[in-house]
């Protein structure tokens, strides 16, 4: 699996994906990773089939102590089936998942790690020194969903919006935005519900400075790519499904 | 809206052998164990009957008087015989649910020290694998504090079957007996004969459950 450095100053943004022994068939997932000093917080940590090659490299950059915050943006498997995994490795660590779902996400095994509900307007944590936003994204596409928003290093961790699907191993960057559009279009037609939950979205992330915006799949949006997604996703019927 | 519950509970041969027998690998100890657990709510089931019977031959016993006099206690071992079943059935039931649970916790913890190895061979340097040594160790120590558990909780379900199995075999001599009084007992020996014919039943099914449970607590205890 492998581990690239988003933003590396005072503290760290890591991401982990693009696994070239990912089990088949197991749709491809990006990581994530904020290391503050001896505090880390892990961000959707994937499934069970990559919780192997997930611990290796996270005891890569960190030991297992430093991981003290785990955060689920919602409650799908391939964000956090590995949750009984995690709950053996790292059993004094907290989850930070909406409250929505926490009876749901019991079902995965969760037997010492304490679960912090995020409220439905959201919430902070602060790591060592640095405090990062969980972001409401309520339908986008679950009915309790966050994005986690660090100002300091201007990084949106956005869940399933902006994500893109298409083949493994592709670059871990967005390089040609209108390219990209079409690994994207259906995914959010598709998996995206709402239409006012969308735009309520869209005007609360247009208020944020982001230099990156990084989805659970696919891409990663850099620069002027954030405002283009933005501007592009408000354009987008979503919701499809029933016409 | 589930199914009704006699259809929930009904494991029949035709189910299980096949699994057994036929399968390229064999079942996780806590199929078996769900599995057992099932024919000991079958054998509660059957011994509910039974006490029915037993029921309703007191009431056959009541009418016919002195024809039947010797049939009353015959009626007070079936009922008895019946409570015990269900007494054990249930205790055991439980233990076969516990085993089941255990199993499944301690096949997760396996799972764990499964992924925890595999994450050990991806890391290089003994400062990082040494991090994951004592996942990897944990886990095992769970499993094995697990497998006591289990192996002690087995102890306990041989010996309770073996109880309800004692009570079980005292049933050829009940049904015989209950024949014998039935052929004194004039006009009514048709409905006390008709009794005898159902504790023989459940006896029978009882005993093919008992057999069937040993099979499946054999094959438990080889894991």
């Amino acid at each position: 699996m492998k581990s690239t450095n988003l933003y590396n100053k005072r503290h760290r943004w890591v991401t982990f994906g693009r696994d070239p022994k990912k089990v088949s068939g197991i749709i491809d997932t990006n990581q994530y990773i904020i290391i503050d000093g001896d505090r880390a917080l892990l961000m959707d940590p994937g499934g069970i089939e990559i919780f192997s090659a997930m611990l290796a490299s996270v005891l890569r950059l960190c030991k297992i102590e430093t991981i003290t915050d785990i955060f689920a943006s919602h409650q799908d498997p391939d964000i956090i089936s590995s949750l009984g995994l995690w709950d053996q490795t790292v059993p004094s660590a907290r989850l930070h998942a909406p409250w929505l779902w926490e009876s749901f996400l019991r079902h995965f095994g969760l037997n010492h790690i304490e679960y912090v509900g995020i409220p439905d307007e959201g919430s902070t944590l602060t790591l060592e020194s640095v405090e990062v936003q969980f972001i409401p994204a309520h339908y986008l596409h679950a009915s309790g969903n966050y994005h986690v928003y660090d100002p300091e290093a201007r990084i949106l961790m956005s869940g399933d919006v902006g994500a893109a699907l298409e083949e493994d191993g592709s670059p871990l960057f967005v390089d040609d935005f209108n390219e990209h559009v079409n690994k994207m279009k259906l995914f959010h037609q598709r998996w995206m519900p709402s239409n006012r939950a969308k735009n309520d979205w869209i005007k609360r992330v247009r208020a944020l400075d982001i230099d990156i915006m990084a989805p659970q799949h696919g891409r990663i949006f850099k620069g002027d790519d954030v405002k283009r997604f933005l501007d592009w996703f408000e354009a987008l019927e979503v919701g499809v499904a029933i016409s | 809206m589930g199914a009704p519950a006699d259809l929930m509970m009904e494991i029949t041969d035709e189910d299980l052998s096949p699994i057994m027998t036929n399968r390229a690998q064999p079942l996780p100890p806590f199929v078996i164990a769900a599995t057992l657990a099932g024919h000991l709510y079958s054998m509660m089931h059957t011994a509910k009957l039974m006490l029915l019977s037993a029921s309703n031959a007191k009431g056959v016993a009541a009418r016919a008087g002195d024809k039947a006099l010797g049939f009353r206690p015959i009626t007070d071992f079936i009922a008895e015989m019946a409570n015990d079943t269900i007494l054990y059935a249930t205790k055991i039931n439980q233990l076969a649910l516990t085993v089941s649970r255990t199993s499944v916790t301690s096949m997760r913890a396996q799972d764990g020290a499964r992924r925890f190895i595999e994450a050990r061979q991806q890391l290089s340097g003994a400062d990082k694998t040494g991090m994951i040594d004592h996942l990897v160790q944990a886990s095992t120590e769970a499993q094995s504090a697990m497998q006591t558990e289990i192996s002690d909780i087995m102890s306990q379900l041989s010996l309770q079957l073996d109880e309800i199995h004692q009570r079980v075999r005292g049933s050829t001599i009940v049904v015989s007996t209950s024949r014998t009084e039935a052929s004194r007992a004039g006009e009514f020996q048709q409905y006390l004969n008709s009794i005898a014919d159902s504790v023989e039943l459940a006896a029978s099914e009882l005993q093919r459950e008992i057999t069937e449970c040993r099979q499946l607590i054999d094959v438990l205890n080889s894991n």
